[in-house]
């Protein structure tokens, strides 16, 4: 498959900070890309060097097979960009916002009017195509900030964080029509900092934080990177330090936590954990209450891979 | 495209509020200010009418006597007469006087005298023209009695004198002194056009704006966008323009004078220049937008000050101390054209300041455009 985006030993510098470190990417046609980490880690850096709003020290961003810089029109005319805050004019309304932004791609004024309501029944505003932005919710202005990104039908997506302050409703919308997009054949560079979202609809993620690329790969390539398995949670009302180290040395258990009646069990790969923990608990007459089983999520992932919570 | 950006760059300064409000409504409301003000002013210079005196002649038909039936004749006479005179006896002028239906009682005997029933600006006047009659006639008989050579002489200065004071127009302006505070308004309602121009430097540098990031990275060419911005702005601003002056000439019925065509010639300039300084400083350095708006209505406000818009004599005052800011000041040089137009019958000076704003315009475009342009940002 064609590269959409390659970035090579990408290096930004904001003075002293360092905010890509050689950050590589390589995002093939047809991909709903996630890019993955904490706030600060450097997406919003990487998404203005791929359009080339920002400078940078060291390294090559292509777009579609061509270098990119800000004169090459003619890969320009193939991106549609989400940015992360919402960028409309509070004087126009929905539909001439929509139609604004499309006519700065598109010059043919029956296609325009075209694809401006596709955007507009994509996003679902059909009702509100005469509303001015300011009487719009802080939901339907992110979907007119979508619309106003996409109308002109590009060939690549770049979305920074497009869900942040929405509502759940708003937000399914937004994902589900993110699919969409990618099955019509869009290919697509997601940003966030919800795991849940990229998880739900990126074909391939990257994790990354203080500018580098910590990992890259489908997200079950990327859960079997790390140690953990599968997280038992057990409610247990007392627990000494003797049964927790026992416990500890249970087969595949790798970490035991105990907090507040909480009892946290990370185990690697490997059947039956639970029902083993649970046994010991009878054995040793160890009352308990609820218990969780879960498998290893892209928090997890990020916790073991950089040591703290991708919220953090 | 260009048009497509041009349509929606009016249709948004026409839903900007606040421009709108110094574009328009502003000049609108501060000239209907003037004119309640001014409205005094404008009543008495139009209706303004010969001052019934009655003249009353006594016995003495001197020479000096024949000097004044012949200045008050000149005073009666002519397109505008200054004086209505009744020749009438000391009984009925003093019956005319009662009744109120003249101002005064010139009596012309061994001495002329004058006669009011009360203080007033048409007794006053009376006052003057025979005070100023006496002084010169009691002049030319000292210089007849001592020097009579020199008659000729002093009589021609005297004339010169007369002559110096007459109100001549050298054009089809309105020389009125209270046009120009209408001119200062529509001057500095051009000068307004600084806010557009600053907004479509904001809408232009990715670094300023989240608008200007999603515009810079379509594939309209950013000369492209900032000439439709420039353009549908002019537009707006100049038929805001328009309608003020509209205002002012069929509402309020302020004279303009005859030149009408060069006073709308004068406000599209004076609207390209306000535009082209609010996008200039706008455009250039780091500020953020907010800072940047204080600076465009700091620079503007300081340009309206020395230019006079505010105080009258500022312009005077600069000229003195400080020519060459009377030269560059776009305020200045606007506020220059409108005069010149009032005040010359030839256009030299008038066209001299339309070159230098459009020429200040254009290289304060120009560098706008050079600092927008700017490639890549090092950081947004």
């Amino acid at each position: 498959m064609n590269s959409v985006v390659k970035i090579d030993n990408l290096v930004k510098r904001y003075k002293d900070l360092l905010a890509l470190d050689h950050f590589s990417l390589d995002i093939k046609e047809g991909e709903i890309f996630g890019l993955l980490g904490p706030n600060g880690s450097g997406k919003t850096t990487t998404i203005n060097c791929i359009l080339s709003l920002l400078s940078f020290d060291k390294g090559s961003v292509e777009v579609l097979g061509k270098e990119m810089n800000p004169q090459r029109y003619d890969i320009k005319r193939d991106i549609g960009v989400v940015f992360q805050n919402v960028a409309v004019f509070n004087e126009l309304t929905v539909y001439d916002n929509i139609n604004y932004f499309c006519g700065l791609y598109i010059k043919d004024k029956a296609k325009r009017k075209e694809y401006v309501e596709d955007a507009i029944s994509f996003t679902g505003l059909e009702e509100f195509r005469k509303f001015y932005p300011k009487k719009l919710s802080g939901g339907l202005l992110r979907r007119l900030n979508i619309a106003c990104g996409i109308a002109h039908k590009p060939k690549l997506i770049i979305m920074d964080e497009p869900t942040v302050a929405v509502d759940p409703q708003s937000r399914n919308k937004i994902l589900e029509g993110i699919k969409e997009l990618n099955e019509k054949g869009a290919t697509i560079l997601y940003t966030s900092h919800y795991m849940e979202e990229v998880e739900q609809i990126c074909t391939r993620i990257a994790i990354m934080d203080r500018g580098k690329n910590l990992a890259m790969g489908t997200k079950e390539e990327l859960k079997r990177m790390i140690k953990t398995g599968e997280t038992i949670e057990i409610e247990v009302y007392q627990l000494n330090e003797t049964q927790q180290k026992e416990i500890k040395e249970l087969p595949h258990v790798i970490d035991v936590k105990y907090d507040e009646h909480q009892l946290k069990i990370n185990c690697s790969g490997g059947k039956h954990n639970l029902v083993r923990i649970l046994d010991y608990l009878q054995e040793k007459e160890i009352a308990f209450g609820r218990v969780y089983s879960q498998l290893p999520t892209l928090n997890d992932v990020f916790l073991e891979i950089t040591g703290k919570e991708l919220r953090d | 495209m260009f048009f497509h950006l041009i349509k929606y760059q009016i249709k948004k300064r026409l839903n900007t509020k606040d421009e709108l409000f110094w574009s328009l409504v502003f000049p609108i409301l501060l000239g209907t200010f003037f004119f309640v003000s001014f409205g005094g002013f404008f009543d008495k210079y139009e209706t303004f009418h010969a001052i019934p005196v009655a003249y009353v002649q006594g016995n003495n038909k001197s020479l000096d006597s024949k000097y004044f039936d012949n200045f008050l004749k000149e005073l009666e006479g002519g397109k505008e007469p200054i004086l209505e005179i009744s020749r009438v006896s000391q009984e009925e002028a003093d019956k005319l006087l009662k009744k109120e239906e003249i101002k005064g009682i010139i009596h012309a005997a061994d001495s002329i005298t004058l006669i009011v029933k009360e203080d007033g600006m048409d007794q006053s006047i009376l006052k003057g023209i025979l005070d100023q009659y006496l002084q010169k006639s009691s002049t030319i008989n000292d210089i007849m009695k001592t020097a009579p050579e020199k008659l000729e002489g002093v009589i021609n200065s005297l004339y010169e004198e007369t002559n110096y004071l007459i109100e001549d127009s050298f054009s089809d302006g309105n020389m009125d002194a209270m046009v120009t505070y209408f001119y200062a308004l529509i001057a500095m309602s051009c000068l307004y056009g600084c806010f557009a121009g600053h907004t479509i430097a904001i809408q232009a540098k990715a670094n300023l704006s989240n608008l200007a990031a999603r515009r810079v990275v379509s594939c309209t060419n950013k000369l492209q966008m900032i000439l439709a911005d420039f353009f549908g702005t002019l537009f707006v601003q100049f038929i805001c323009s328009l309608i003020s002056l509209g205002y002012l000439t069929l509402v309020l019925k302020v004279n303009f004078g005859n030149k009408m065509p060069l006073i709308i010639c004068t406000i599209l300039v004076g609207n390209i220049i306000g535009i082209a300084t609010g996008l200039f400083i706008s455009a250039v350095g780091r500020q953020s937008e907010n800072v940047k708006m204080g600076i465009v209505i700091g620079i503007t406000m300081t340009e309206c000050f020395l230019s006079g818009l505010m105080i009258q004599n500022m312009r005077v005052i600069v000229e003195k101390y400080f020519p060459i800011l009377n030269r560059i000041n776009p305020a200045s040089v606007l506020v220059d054209s409108f005069y010149s137009l009032n005040i010359y019958d030839t256009y030299e000076r008038y066209t001299k300041n339309m070159i230098i704003l459009l020429t200040m315009a254009a290289v304060l475009c120009i560098l706008s455009y050079l600092t927008v342009r700017r490639e890549r940002y090092a950081s947004l």
